[in-house]
């Protein structure tokens, strides 16, 4: 045990002294190469050079190249792309709120009641996992093809994950806590602010985080069926072969993805730190 | 299974069951399907929402649609595509989530591509799957297969993540060659992860060969869905929509229980 916690901190200073050695000389190719930025640059960098040659030899009509990509972003720009995505991202942002409206209250219900959970959960744990895709048709048979349909499917696929994780988190609040807090006659607005809120924080962050995601992907199906908007625009460029702004819109769509993912995960970890506080003070 | 798939083992458990269920969470499991029944019926009937027909129409559709076999024979054709897709993602999923889980180095490469995997709709690359794969068993799969790889791997890389460090030291100091510590340390401790990672991906497969059989050349489910939306058919729609609803979750209660008879040796 001691043994191997001293080889455990033995590595650590390895790879401690590894990382400020990187920062100090990077010159050295070989050691450079050895860190994890290395490995990185090798996969990251064949994966490029291979699209790269892929479609110098290939020509436009099979995948456009690297440069003609980004200028297919800039191009994007200029004939207006950019605001046709800009409306569908408006349409699935509306979708998305009414989704949480719905969601949390439903998960808080969900997390604090036993009885509404045993008459919810087998739908939603259901649903969760099944296929939301086959309801699409009866979607705009029920909506039509327009603001409301789009709505509609994007609150059916954000839905989930929120209140899911709502409901974990009011349940994952110290019961401890809430019977102190009791004892002590605190007020019900009181008890939401300081007790339940804190507590089940990251989360609801991590549910929006996930139901965000969610609600993209809603869009992108939900456009690409009726074949409107931003969808349209994808599969137009698709079976035009106009690859080069098929490319542009679908990295900035995943841009947007992993974007919103990681900043939204970034304020996740800094919640749970402040719960982590305000359990422990 | 939570219990199982965290680990701990430092506080006596009760004998691991599916679950436990108590005769209230029964009564208001049959309670809620009920109501469920109702409110449908009494939707349908009131004609608020033309295209939701009530239950009383919808099952004997369902039972016809049933007895003539062609629901059955479009939901074996969807779930061909699912399976194999599964089967593909899991024999690429899990090595490649063990050399994330076992390698910092790779991991940094490998965790990246895998984030930025889930956080983008995968729907978006129908166009150019259909160029690259086709419309057809290839481009299908291929679709497929991005929607279920992804939770393969993460799952697998955690699970291998999670083994102690002072278990594999404790191998190694018996000696233990490399092909045994996979065999007897990591993958017996990284199970349940990779199992719960393969049910999720097996549910992902078949909204993926749905997906797939709408998006890409209708057919099978899709192909049906599609048709009984386009002749107005609503209550053939709602019965498919109801048929591929249950489908999918037994299937998902059946990998549930696989699930449990593998690993009821961890918990004692």
């Amino acid at each position: 045990m001691a043994n191997s916690l001293a080889k455990a901190k033995e590595k650590q200073q390895v790879q401690i002294t590894k990382k400020a050695h990187e920062r100090k000389a990077p010159s050295t190719l070989g050691r450079l190469l050895s860190g994890k930025w290395g490995l990185r640059l090798i996969v990251y960098g064949a994966l490029l050079v291979g699209w790269q040659v892929t479609a110098m030899v290939k020509g436009p009509f099979f995948a456009p190249t690297i440069p003609e990509t980004l200028a297919g972003i800039a191009d994007a720009w200029a004939n207006g792309y950019y605001s046709i995505l800009f409306d569908s991202l408006r349409q699935m942002i509306v979708g998305f709120l009414l989704s949480l409206v719905i969601a949390i209250p439903l998960g808080a219900l969900i997390g604090r009641s036993r009885v509404m959970d045993d008459l919810l959960s087998p739908y939603v744990n259901t649903l969760f996992v099944t296929s939301k895709e086959a309801l699409i048709p009866l979607f705009v048979i029920l909506f039509g093809i327009g603001f409301q349909y789009r709505v509609a499917v994007v609150v059916l696929f954000a839905f989930f994950f929120p209140v899911m994780n709502t409901a974990a988190g009011v349940r994952f609040v110290d019961q401890h806590l809430i019977e102190t807090a009791r004892a002590f006659c605190t007020s019900r607005w009181r008890m939401f602010k300081a007790i339940y809120l804190p507590g089940a924080a990251p989360f609801i962050v991590a549910g929006i985080r996930l139901g965000l995601g969610m609600a993209l992907k809603g869009f992108v199906i939900a456009e690409i069926w009726v074949i409107t908007g931003t969808g349209r625009l994808l599969v137009e460029a698709g079976s035009l072969r106009l690859l080069d702004t098929y490319f542009a819109i679908a990295l900035v769509i995943a841009a947007i993805g992993i974007g919103t993912n990681e900043g939204l995960k970034a304020l996740e970890r800094r919640l749970r730190q402040h719960a982590h506080l305000g359990n422990e003070g | 299974m939570t219990t199982a798939a965290t680990g701990r083992l430092d506080k006596p458990r009760r004998k691991h069951r599916v679950s436990r269920v108590n005769p209230y969470q029964i009564g208001r499991w049959v309670l809620s399907i009920l109501i469920f029944f109702m409110a449908w019926e009494i939707v349908g009937r009131s004609g608020v929402l033309f295209a939701i027909k009530p239950p009383s129409e919808v099952l004997p559709a369902l039972r016809d649609e049933l007895a003539s076999g062609e629901i059955l024979a479009a939901t074996v054709g969807t779930l061909q595509v699912a399976f194999l897709a599964f089967v593909i993602g899991a024999l690429f999923g899990i090595p490649v989530g063990t050399l994330s889980g076992v390698s910092v180095r790779w991991a940094s490469v490998i965790d990246p591509l895998v984030g930025a995997g889930w956080a983008v709709p995968i729907v978006m690359f129908v166009p150019i799957i259909s160029i690259y794969a086709g419309f057809d068993l290839l481009g299908k799969v291929f679709l497929t297969l991005l929607m279920n790889v992804f939770v393969i791997i993460v799952n697998t890389s955690t699970g291998v993540r999670e083994v102690p460090f002072e278990l594999k030291e404790m191998a190694r100091a018996f000696g233990i060659s490399k092909r045994q510590m996979y065999r007897k340390v990591i993958f017996p401790w990284a199970g349940p992860y990779i199992l719960t990672g393969l049910r999720l991906g097996l549910g992902r497969s078949v909204q993926g060969a749905i997906l797939a059989d709408l998006f890409l050349r209708a057919d099978n489910l899709g192909l049906y869905i599609v048709n009984a939306a386009s002749s107005f058919q609503l209550e053939i729609l709602l019965a498919a929509v109801f048929f591929v609803t249950l489908v999918a979750a037994g299937l998902m209660l059946v990998a549930r229980f696989f699930e449990w008879w593998l690993l009821r040796w961890k918990v004692g």
